[in-house]
């Protein structure tokens, strides 16, 4: 804006001093904004020969042009603090900095029956107490409103109307699936053209993104249509400053013992060992999907409805894992290694992070007792 | 139009009684005299890292304990910010510890959401370049009324804009600087608000003993042009504050540090600081031998 010439059709059209005026003024070397920012009132009444009061008042139209915008501090802080999303588990909205962040894709991944569904119905239920309105994209059928009525509280009709903020859809196949994004994409386009940015919604939810592929797509293909369906998502999160979070599913995978030296004793307890070949159970859909998401969480199973959400890949932390508690009304973190140490002031914990590989996590699933 | 000027007698002055903005270290403010002057303009220099931007992070804070909390009136401060490192959390935190701080010594409160109110008080406008700070001056008397009674102005800082001048010589960076600083001179006087504004530090190099040492940048000019001029910079593992200039305080040089709750006084017995660990000690003369 400052380095726009003074005879440039933009200073031209706006007319808000004498064109001839700008003319002289490029002739005495004053090209733009920039250069005349040294000149006082003064200087310039006495250089173009003007009234002092016409040469403040010129100097005041020509800035007037360059309108900075005030905010205030507080203001500030709660534009970046609603740049997250807090989860109902503490130690993972401090290890995340706030929450899990607007604007990234995460994926969480995890064996059936470990809890994902229930993560994503818990953080819809979050976004819907915070106000704001968010989009549950269902593959595998699981979605249920009581679940998430329950997650939000008690049973009052206050609470209710909070339901009418998650927008849900259901897609069978790949093909359905691109179609609503783009469906959504379009809609999102619109609105932000209108500037209804108290309508958009932050949070958009695909619940899985494995089950589609898995159930209609050859080996393949598969991979393109990750990349495309990467693409769109990471160009909604960026453009519109949602939280797109991704649910996948598990496979098995056979770890060689040639290759891999680590010994995980903890997750050893899962794999088949025979000889020469180690089962466990991993992330599904590759490690080029591995690649493409920005954070990726894993719900590993540890007892009844004791769970472990790992963090396998973060920008903001290293690899933590955070115990917690599937129960009625929600998800709660479960406190362990509380030290009774008097002397230290500040309570923090310090959990020593895992060196985690985003491709090699090893799951738990759970286990049926026979 | 005539302009009525009523003169003053130094008796007036001396009564006129303008306040003075404490830096919550005990030190400075006794250097200084109370702390930063209401009505003149204040420069502070130092090298990068030396804590310029975190003083005036608590100037905001401390002006607004004394003008806002403690009586009725709210002191509201504008941060022009050319640089981009003002950080809002650590506003808050300054904040929140000066509450707490007022709240141990007197007991009672004023104000149950007094740092909402702080952080409310404090307008931050951002400006790339000389031509939005000459815009945003500009704009400030139109935002300087009554009811906002502001009492602070920062700018952190000038020598940035006007370095990156593109294609400027040292005439068209003369009169940039004299532009910027007489406007901000008029409405400190006019509104009797303290005006800090925040320097960088070159390297000059004096010829015939060919000797390297720090100065403060933006020219002699700017140098005449402020009433005090505070440095800021390490000595030997401590922070030091020393006064280069200034008509009625002697040139003497403090210790201070900062902390999370923002700047405090250092404590004389302890011969380490053990707040910051910066282990690179910058003086200020260094003689270099060029061969």
């Amino acid at each position: 804006m400052s380095f726009i010439s003074f005879t440039s059709s933009h200073f031209t059209s706006l007319n808000l001093i004498d064109n001839h005026l700008l003319e002289r003024f490029e002739r005495a070397g004053i090209k733009n904004l920039i250069d005349l920012s040294a000149y006082t009132p003064l200087e310039l009444s006495f250089k173009f020969r003007l009234p002092i009061f016409d040469a403040e008042q010129i100097l005041e139209k020509l800035f007037s042009t360059l309108t900075i915008q005030s905010k205030n501090v507080y203001d500030m802080l709660i534009q970046t603090s609603s740049s997250y999303i807090p989860t109902k588990l503490p130690t993972l909205n401090r290890y995340l900095n706030g929450g899990l962040r607007r604007g990234l894709l995460i994926e969480l991944c995890g064996s059936w029956g470990s809890g994902k569904t229930q993560f994503c119905l818990h953080l819809t239920a979050q976004c819907c107490l915070l106000g704001l309105h968010s989009i549950y994209i269902d593959t595998e059928h699981t979605f249920s409103s009581i679940r998430l009525l329950n997650m939000m509280g008690n049973f009052n009709s206050e609470q209710e109307h909070l339901l009418e903020l998650v927008r849900t859809e259901t897609a069978f196949d790949s093909d359905s699936l691109m179609n609503i994004l783009i469906q959504i994409e379009n809609e999102l386009e619109d609105e932000f053209k209108n500037n209804k940015l108290d309508q958009c919604p932050i949070l958009l939810i695909i619940d899985s993104i494995a089950a589609p592929l898995r159930m209609s797509t050859m080996g393949y293909t598969r991979d393109n249509i990750l990349l495309l369906f990467t693409d769109r998502a990471k160009r909604l999160a960026t453009r519109y400053n949602l939280l797109v979070l991704v649910t996948n599913q598990v496979t098995t995978k056979r770890r060689s013992n040639v290759l891999t030296e680590k010994t995980d004793e903890h997750e050893r307890s899962n794999t088949n060992k025979t000889i020469g070949n180690d089962f466990y159970m991993s992330v599904a859909l590759g490690k080029a999907w591995s690649y493409s998401v920005n954070v990726r969480l894993a719900i590993s199973y540890q007892g009844d409805t004791r769970r472990q959400l790992i963090v396998g890949k973060s920008i903001e932390s290293p690899g933590y894992s955070i115990s917690f508690r599937i129960l009625t009304n929600g998800l709660e973190e479960i406190e362990e290694n509380i030290s009774i140490n008097t002397q230290r002031k500040s309570s923090k914990k310090y959990i020593v992070p895992k060196l985690i590989q985003a491709d090699e996590m090893h799951l738990i699933g759970k286990q049926l007792r026979p | 139009m005539a302009v009525v000027r009523r003169s003053r007698t130094a008796m007036d002055i001396l009564k006129s009684n303008t306040g003075c903005i404490s830096t919550y270290s005990k030190n400075i403010d006794d250097m200084l005299n109370g702390g930063i002057r209401m009505g003149v303009l204040t420069e502070l220099c130092g090298n990068p890292g030396s804590g310029k931007s975190n003083l005036c992070t608590q100037l905001c804070v401390s002006v607004q304990m004394k003008y806002g909390v403690t009586t009725n009136e709210t002191g509201t401060v504008i941060y022009i910010d050319t640089e981009g490192s003002f950080v809002p959390i650590r506003l808050q935190n300054m904040a929140m510890a000066a509450e707490n701080h007022y709240k141990n010594e007197n007991g009672n409160l004023t104000n149950t959401s007094s740092v909402e109110e702080i952080l409310k008080n404090v307008i931050y406008f951002r400006c790339i370049n000389v031509a939005e700070l000459i815009a945003c001056l500009i704009q400030l008397k139109q935002i300087m009324i009554p009811e906002r009674n502001v009492k602070l102005i920062i700018l952190d800082s000038l020598a940035h804009p006007i370095r990156s001048i593109i294609n400027s010589d040292h005439l068209t960076r003369h009169k940039h600087i004299v532009r910027i600083v007489s406007m901000l001179q008029k409405i400190a006087a006019d509104y009797k608000c303290a005006a800090v504004i925040v320097n960088h530090m070159i390297a000059k190099v004096e010829s015939p003993k060919n000797e390297a040492y720090c100065a403060p940048a933006l020219g002699d000019t700017f140098g005449h042009m402020s009433q005090l001029r505070l440095q800021l910079s390490w000595k030997m593992n401590k922070r030091e504050a020393r006064v280069l200039k200034s008509p009625h305080i002697a040139e003497l040089s403090t210790y201070f540090q900062i902390t999370d709750d923002g700047i405090r006084d250092i404590d004389e017995t302890e011969l380490m600081d053990q707040s910051s660990c910066n282990s690179v000690s910058q003086e200020n003369m260094h003689p270099i031998a060029i061969t």
